[in-house]
């Protein structure tokens, strides 16, 4: 999430929605939409059940107020048991989001079947109340820090204090030797 | 394959006290099998403790890798290139991953993410359940493969004790099968029976913990 589509107290929510869920024109919902109320981003699934904890954690972690996740009714979906999937990973993120004192309800699963884009802006909207209860998110300013190996760009530390472990250099010999 | 579980988040974020940048280390084998330390966790614990960290008004980088094998010194030197820009790493392999990285990087500071608790097996998808205590003194051969030191919770080698409910479960807890209850019925459906009236003697558990940290030498393997 840039910052340029911030502004300041206006919620953002990232809507995670199955394909299966909606007509083919609420697929046109797909990027940012900015309401008067709040910012909205979509992202659609081929399945409810592809949802990770891990994706859904990370999208709190770049900043976003809040998640909803729109998946099919039980009983509805088109691979049997997608959305109850979806629903224990959602049921065990939030609660790493309640461990983490992030409030549980920033990230919550909404039914839908046949939804328009306008029906998602809908679902996106009732979120509103909930999140404003919790505040703005505290990661807000914060940009994707966790992102994988960005390591090697920062500036080192200093020169090691203490030599390194006589296990590893002699595996790291052997190595060369192999080459 | 050895199992493990995430510490308790706010155990974690108390010891990263003080640490501006960690590095979340997973492992590919066994602990990725049980959802406690491969790639998957590795991405979920690093953004989780990045915002309760934050929650707590601290603002710390943390980048996770995942390497195929923390027990391995071949695989652990894949970290290497990212060590010299944390101060801290918090590893989600088992024990002897984390021992083999603060061994390799002595200079920092190197934190459990997980307790590891058994050696075990996947009985159904999301349960894990012991079958291995490597004591050192294998008996799986008079007990029809299964262990009773393991799987009971007196470890008796003489079983099954007074407890055994009507259904072939521990006193302990309904949920877990009475491991003499199942010998039993396995010698039973063998014929076998007989075998169990045998005494068996105290187990030689001078080659378990009990006789000092294990160490195995094949001169035929070293260089």
């Amino acid at each position: 999430m840039k910052d340029a589509d911030r502004s300041k107290n206006t919620p953002r929510i990232v809507v995670v929605y199955c394909r299966n869920a909606v007509l083919s024109v609420a697929e046109m919902l797909e990027g940012p939409y900015t309401a008067k109320e709040f910012h909205a981003f979509f992202a659609a699934l081929p399945c409810s059940s592809k949802i990770e904890p891990s994706y859904l954690l990370k999208i709190l972690a770049d900043g976003a107020d809040g998640v909803l996740v729109v998946a099919c009714p039980e009983g509805h979906c088109r691979n049997l048991v997608g959305n109850v999937r979806a629903e224990k990973r959602i049921n065990y993120a939030r609660s790493l989001l309640d461990t983490a004192g992030m409030g549980a309800e920033r990230l919550t699963l909404e039914p839908g079947e046949n939804l328009t884009g306008k029906d998602l802006l809908e679902l996106a909207q009732r979120r509103l109340g909930p999140l404003q209860i919790l505040g703005p998110n505290p990661m807000g300013s914060v940009k994707k820090l966790h992102k994988k190996d960005e390591g090697t760009k920062l500036k080192p530390r200093p020169a090691r204090a203490v030599p390194r472990a006589k296990t590893g250099r002699r595996q790291s010999a052997l190595r060369k030797k192999v080459k | 394959m050895i199992i493990a579980e995430w510490k308790p988040l706010p155990e974690l974020v108390e010891k990263l006290k003080g640490h501006t940048n960690v590095l979340v280390a997973g492992c590919a084998t066994c602990v990725a099998e049980c959802a406690a330390g491969g790639e998957r966790e590795v991405e979920t614990l690093a953004p989780l403790l990045q915002m309760a960290l934050k929650k707590e008004g601290r603002t710390i980088t943390v980048r996770g890798r995942t390497v195929e094998r923390q027990c391995e010194w071949e695989f652990v030197e894949e970290l290497a290139e990212l060590v010299p820009h944390v101060d801290a790493i918090v590893s989600i392999a088992c024990g002897i991953g984390i021992q083999a990285v603060a061994e390799r990087f002595p200079d920092v500071a190197v934190y459990p993410g997980v307790n590891t608790t058994a050696l075990a097996i996947r009985q159904e998808p999301g349960i894990w359940i012991a079958r291995c205590a490597a004591c050192g003194d294998c008996v799986l051969g008079e007990t029809f493969g299964l262990c009773p030191v393991a799987r009971c919770a007196k470890s008796l080698s003489n079983g099954p004790c007074g407890g055994t409910r009507k259904e072939g479960k521990c006193e302990v807890d309904e949920n877990i099968d009475c491991v003499w209850f199942q010998i039993y019925e396995r010698a039973k459906a063998r014929g076998k029976v007989d075998q169990l009236l045998k005494v068996r003697k105290p187990k030689n558990w001078s080659n378990s913990r009990h006789g000092g940290p294990k160490r195995v030498v094949r001169e035929d393997l070293r260089p």
